[in-house]
């Protein structure tokens, strides 16, 4: 079989079931409060392993693309972001929920979801080595940079204040610093509680935060919860942008595509900082940069492009080099090893038209997604703004508990949520942006065990972490950007 | 008079991390302790909130006339806090409808019949797709 019969195969009417399948479930637990891709692929692994590697793939890469597209449009509608990746959507797409323009904002969910996860795949097709190879120059130091990097960017663009930012963030990570020490193995802050031994699970934490917090502060301000419903209510809006709208996109698409393939590329590096980064990155090109965070098209196209870009070059870091480019292709490569096929650099010599076949399942699962969106996004908006505020207050929340138990099956973890949700809606009160938090809960662990092992290569000489270069522009670009930020927001008091 | 309480808090966390961290092992030669990186965040923590004080004194107050009803979101908490109770010691479903129908009548009055049939079908639905296809097991968590 050539590459071009793999690349076919994957449209072929025989693949076309298994597709759809994926897709269905992929967006139930994209959408579903508290499900994320992970769990799917996770969950439907015993699944695919009863059909061949491409029926068996079909299925998986459906759940994981689709999941993608799922996550955003609860990051519009409702403000709780379906998976991590999905944080930087809620800037503008719950804005624009808020003024009546929600179906604009899920029409433009499936173009820019679609048209980045696209040009994430034709790039994996072209330039997959390449690209792999430059991620595998990253040691300790890098990744510990590539931690900073990331939180200074969610620091730099939420909330008015980089101090409050960056407070939550290193509470965050030091909310990470619970359970087992990452390097000796030492227990901190458990209290002798063996539900802390394994450290707080990021998920529920972030569902208690995005989920909980806002039906709570919802309930704190009912009567502007009900001016926001019933000015969306049978006010859809449009779903399709307009000409002029495409242009004024089109920059920040192209720079959130590349950005979210670069940043998928490199492993653990997910959608999470690839459309926080684009999303900092587009407000800086672009000539509305004051619309950011406030329903900005631009901001919404930025973020929703790059979180699902990220498949494309998390696909060639899987592939190329056998290592994760996330945690669903960490899941990946575990069945692709059952099967009988070794992700690495001789994937490309040994199943080549697989490959491209691989290539193909991931470009029809993204336009099937793509349709079902646009076409399940009227009915999904009508419905969830048709209920009354205390249905929908009532479904978010036991969707959040349920979806937060089927984690682990752990009580512990549902309490952790509602916890996390009080200390949400606190920080929110006090005008604390509650982004940095969960992003300093995923990035700690990185951050802490990284800086450790760079020290232990070096022998304690702290200049290990700026005598490489990548890690010493990552560096420098996050003082950079909070600099900036800093420099921004002072301007902007003395403004008003 | 927000950020000082918020600084607070902070400073608080930041010394409780200190005084946690006072048992940890030390580090091999040349390499940071279990106690060291949190140590590094909570004086980060504490260095934080002098500028948060000093920030929060530059910017100027902005009033916050804005109603609130915290008796209502207290009241979420709780009930919840009981639903999640109720859930661990007995079972998923009554609970479930129970705390879905209370939740539901939240925004007004409204027929308890209507509330408790919508509840009985959210929970069908979540038993379902989380108890038979995903197979959670949902009782006696």
């Amino acid at each position: 079989m050539s590459p071009l019969d793999g690349f076919l195969a994957a449209f072929s009417p025989s693949l076309l079931p298994y597709l759809l399948l994926g897709v269905a479930l992929g967006m139930f637990f994209g959408i579903v409060p508290g499900l994320t891709a992970t769990m799917g692929v996770a969950l439907l692994t015993p699944l695919a392993f009863r059909f061949p590697p491409a029926q068996g793939l079909a299925i998986i890469l459906g759940v994981y693309i689709a999941a993608m597209f799922g996550g955003d449009i609860t990051a519009i509608l409702i403000n709780m972001p379906g998976t991590p990746a999905s944080i930087a959507v809620t800037f503008d797409g719950y804005a624009m929920m808020k003024q009546g323009r929600a179906g604009l904002a899920l029409g433009i969910n499936a173009l820019a979801s679609a048209g980045g996860s696209l040009f994430g795949l034709i790039t994996l097709a072209l330039v997959a080595i390449p690209l792999a190879n430059f991620a595998l120059r990253f040691g300790p130091p890098e990744y510990f940079a590539l931690a900073l990097f990331g939180l200074s960017m969610m620091v730099s663009v939420s909330g008015m204040s980089v101090v409050k930012g960056l407070l939550v963030g290193l509470l965050g990570m030091l909310l990470a610093t619970v359970g087992f020490d990452p390097i000796v193995g030492y227990p901190r802050f458990a209290f002798g509680k063996p539900e802390l031994l394994s450290g707080l699970s990021f998920i529920p934490i972030m569902i208690g935060i995005f989920g909980v917090a806002e039906v709570l502060d919802q309930v704190l301000q009912r009567r502007t919860l009900v001016a926001g419903l019933s000015a969306v209510t049978g006010v859809l809006g449009r779903l399709m942008p307009k000409r002029a709208e495409v242009r004024q996109v089109a920059p920040a698409f192209f720079l959130s595509s590349a950005i979210g393939t670069v940043v998928g590329a490199i492993p653990g590096a997910g959608g999470d900082i690839a459309s926080i980064l684009s999303w900092d990155q587009a407000k800086r090109i672009s000539k509305r940069p004051e619309e950011f965070g406030k329903g900005s098209l631009e901001g919404l196209v930025a973020a929703q492009t790059a979180n699902n870009s990220i498949v494309g070059g998390a696909l060639a870091t899987t592939l190329a080099l056998g290592v994760p480019g996330d945690t669903v292709t960490a899941v990946l490569i575990g069945i692709l090893l059952i099967w009988g096929l070794k992700p690495g650099p001789l994937f490309f010599r040994d199943h080549l038209p697989l490959f491209y076949e691989i290539v193909g399942i991931c470009i029809a699962a993204t336009i099937i997604s793509g349709l079902l969106s646009v076409v399940r996004a009227r009915g999904i908006v009508r419905w969830i703004v048709g209920l009354n505020r205390g249905r929908l207050w009532a479904i978010v929340l036991a969707s959040c508990a349920v979806g937060t138990y089927a984690l682990n099956n752990s009580a512990h973890d549902v309490w952790l949520m509602l916890i996390a949700g009080v200390l949400g809606v606190a920080l929110r009160r006090q005008g604390f942006p509650p982004g940095p938090l969960v992003l300093g809960l995923i990035l700690g662990p990185i951050a802490e065990s990284n800086l450790r092992r760079s020290l232990a290569m070096s022998a304690g000489d702290w200049g290990i972490l700026v005598g490489e270069p990548i890690a010493a522009t990552l560096l420098g670009a996050s003082v950079v950007a909070l600099g900036l930020a800093a420099w921004q927001r002072s301007r902007q008091d003395k403004e008003r | 008079m927000k950020d000082l309480l918020a600084a607070a808090a902070f400073t608080l966390l930041a010394a409780a991390v200190f005084v946690l961290t006072v048992p940890f092992p030390p580090g091999a030669e040349g390499s940071l302790s279990p106690a060291s990186y949190p140590r590094l965040l909570a004086a980060s923590l504490a260095l934080l909130t002098g500028l948060l004080i000093v920030e929060g004194r530059r910017r100027k107050a902005i009033s916050a006339a804005e109603r609130t009803d915290v008796a209502a979101a207290v009241g979420v908490v709780g009930l919840t806090a009981v639903y999640l109770v109720a859930w661990h010691r007995w079972r998923f479903d009554v609970p479930t409808v129970l705390y879905v129908a209370a939740l539901s009548r939240l925004s007004g009055p409204g027929r308890w019949g209507s509330a408790l049939l919508f509840a009985a079908l959210v929970t069908a639905f979540l038993s379902v797709a989380f108890g038979y296809v995903l197979r959670v097991p949902l009782d006696g968590i």
